[in-house]
């Protein structure tokens, strides 16, 4: 039998209803697999271990298996260290922060636990979720656990990076402008980004509120489909989150399915990364679909816009850690001084340079000229994409134009922003996006991120279609 | 519309000498990056601004991009109207 640390939830759940395996084995080898890489990987800032002894002594000794009202009993879950569990530190991985404990579950994580979910610990990830490497956080760099030169992608990273060595059966992310799907792509795992207001933001620490999401990354499309039934769904707590009813996804095949090409996502791609789009679509043309090609060229500007928004939006967010309300505070002679001092101690390099710029792009004779324009920007994308999805089912782009590049390999971040240029574009409308790694490996053992992309509110069959897509044709 | 100043507390960032030269070197490039979102593109046979160009842009700033880090050591900007 494989190591059960190495199965998808969907495997586990199947053994755990037959017998053919306990809560104790899965977590004995989830906990072997921790203790194994987790030195040189620092994919966890906190570990619950002593609670989940606790809880997987309980489920042995009630004998209870996954049922309709438990569903995710002996999903062991890693939750990046944005999101809110009561009781538990809440770091943000920023200095700020190092001492906060949350009073409170975020939404998300508490549908997960009512559902049986385990929570084994908080993962690392780029200070408040700004980078696209998680070299940025306050508790160390992350590394790939498929090369331990490279990063594991971000801001994620930690919840890509446990999930890829056996720590965790899954885990929750955030994803503001493909924080989720680029460490999933990086890490040849599933990542998924929900219609935004899908998923109820509270207890997810704010960066940019218009674009944030919490999303799942798996081994499987099924486990994506599992979490993201249970984190999805309206709250009264989140004034932005949609009061649509979850549906089962339609019945998809790939005859007759219509797919969006964007050719200027095919153009300035690492080689190997054109190479295994272009057969995948090959493979899909094949079983029946029809391609149809767009050109955008509007597209290579996402991310400029994405990150004025963002930008804005977090020097507002970030205001409020002024060493009054939150965590560390630098004792001074006059508030002034305080302010000041807590700030720049606790802040990291990367959160820094967004607060300055965005109150830069915010201010009067700036404002109409970088932040209205971005705005502007974000409307025409999205009726450009409106019009779009009037004309096929789905969009089909890389997830990232490159494999996982090298720690330190990004000095310039301007060329870590470029990271996010095919995850921006569909943060900036909204829409739902899987990314799903192909079974080709195109280097060193990584494997291409396929990114699907659907219309507003398409969650169910966009993870469908990277089911099938990952079984099948890539 | 007269424009409303305070003291932005947002704007309030203690910077360590070494960082300032850094960030400076760093936000001049990144804004010149922001600057390629003001170009023209081709989208199906049509040239098309992302934005309309509007009149009433202010034409200048209190705040100039080479003073930023010291705006920050007195948290001092100028915030646009809300409602314009």
């Amino acid at each position: 039998m494989k190591d059960p640390a190495c199965m998808s939830f969907k495997e586990i759940k199947k053994l755990l209803k037959t017998k053919k395996l306990g809560y104790r084995e899965i977590w004995e080898s989830v906990k072997r697999k921790i203790e194994e890489n987790e030195e040189y990987i620092n994919g966890y800032i906190t570990l619950f271990t002593e609670e989940v002894e606790e809880d997987v002594k309980k489920l042995d000794e009630k004998g209870e298996t996954p049922s309709e009202k438990k569903p995710l009993l002996g999903l062991f879950l890693a939750v990046k260290d944005n999101i809110a569990v009561k009781g538990k530190p809440l770091t943000c991985a920023s200095k700020i922060l190092s001492k906060y404990v949350s009073p409170y579950d975020a939404t998300a994580v508490k549908r997960l636990k009512n559902k049986g979910a385990l929570i084994v610990g908080k993962t690392n990830m780029d200070e408040f979720a700004m980078g696209s490497s998680t070299e940025y956080s306050a508790f160390g760099i992350t590394r790939n656990p498929f090369d331990k030169e490279r990063v594991p992608g971000g801001s994620s990273g930690g919840s890509a990076a446990v999930v890829a060595y056996g720590g965790a059966i899954a885990s929750l992310g955030s994803d503001t402008g493909g924080s989720v799907r680029q460490p999933a792509a990086f890490c040849n795992l599933y990542g998924f980004k929900p219609t935004y207001g899908r998923v109820s933001r509270y207890g997810l620490v704010a960066f940019a509120s218009s674009l944030d999401v919490i999303g799942p990354i798996a081994r499987s499309a099924e486990d994506i489909m599992e979490i993201y039934k249970v984190i999805a769904g309206w709250d009264e707590n989140d004034s932005t989150s949609l009061a649509y009813p979850l549906r089962e996804p339609r019945d998809l095949k790939f005859k007759g399915l219509k797919i969006g090409i964007i050719k200027e996502t095919m153009e300035e791609n690492h080689p190997k990364v054109t190479r295994v789009i272009e057969e995948t679509l090959k493979n899909i043309e094949k079983m029946g679909a029809y391609i149809k090609d767009y050109s955008l060229p509007l597209i290579k500007k996402s991310v400029a816009a994405y990150q004025l928004i963002a930008m804005a939006e977090a020097s507002s967010n970030l205001a409020r850690y002024d060493g009054v309300r939150y965590g560390l505070r630098v004792k001074k002679e006059s508030i002034e001084e305080m302010y000041k001092e807590t700030r720049g101690e606790g802040f990291g390099e990367e959160v820094k340079r967004r607060v300055m710029l965005g109150t830069f792009v915010l201010s009067s004779g700036y404002y109409d000229r970088y932040y209205a324009v971005a705005v502007s920007y974000r409307n025409r994308l999205k009726a450009i994409f409106e019009d779009i999805f009037k004309e096929v089912d789905f969009i089909i782009t890389p997830t990232s134009p490159t494999p996982p590049f090298k720690i330190g390999e990004k000095k310039d971040p301007i060329s870590m922003y470029l990271s996010d240029v095919y995850t921006a574009p569909f943060s900036l409308i909204g829409y739902p996006s899987i990314t799903v790694p192909s079974s080709q490996i195109a280097e060193n053992g990584f494997k291409v991120g396929i990114q699907i992309t659907g219309g507003w509110l398409s969650d169910e069959d966009v993870i469908k279609l990277g089911g099938l897509i990952g079984e099948s044709c890539c | 519309m007269e424009k409303t100043k305070y003291l932005s507390l947002l704007a309030k960032i203690k910077l360590k000498k070494e960082e300032t030269s850094k960030l400076e070197e760093e936000i001049e490039k990144i804004i010149e990056y922001f600057n390629t979102l003001r170009e023209k593109y081709e989208y199906r046979e049509k040239e098309e601004m992302v934005c309309r160009e509007r009149e009433d842009i202010p034409e200048k700033s209190d705040i100039e991009l080479k003073d930023l880090t010291s705006h920050f050591e007195n948290g001092f900007f100028i915030v646009p109207p809300m409602v314009k």
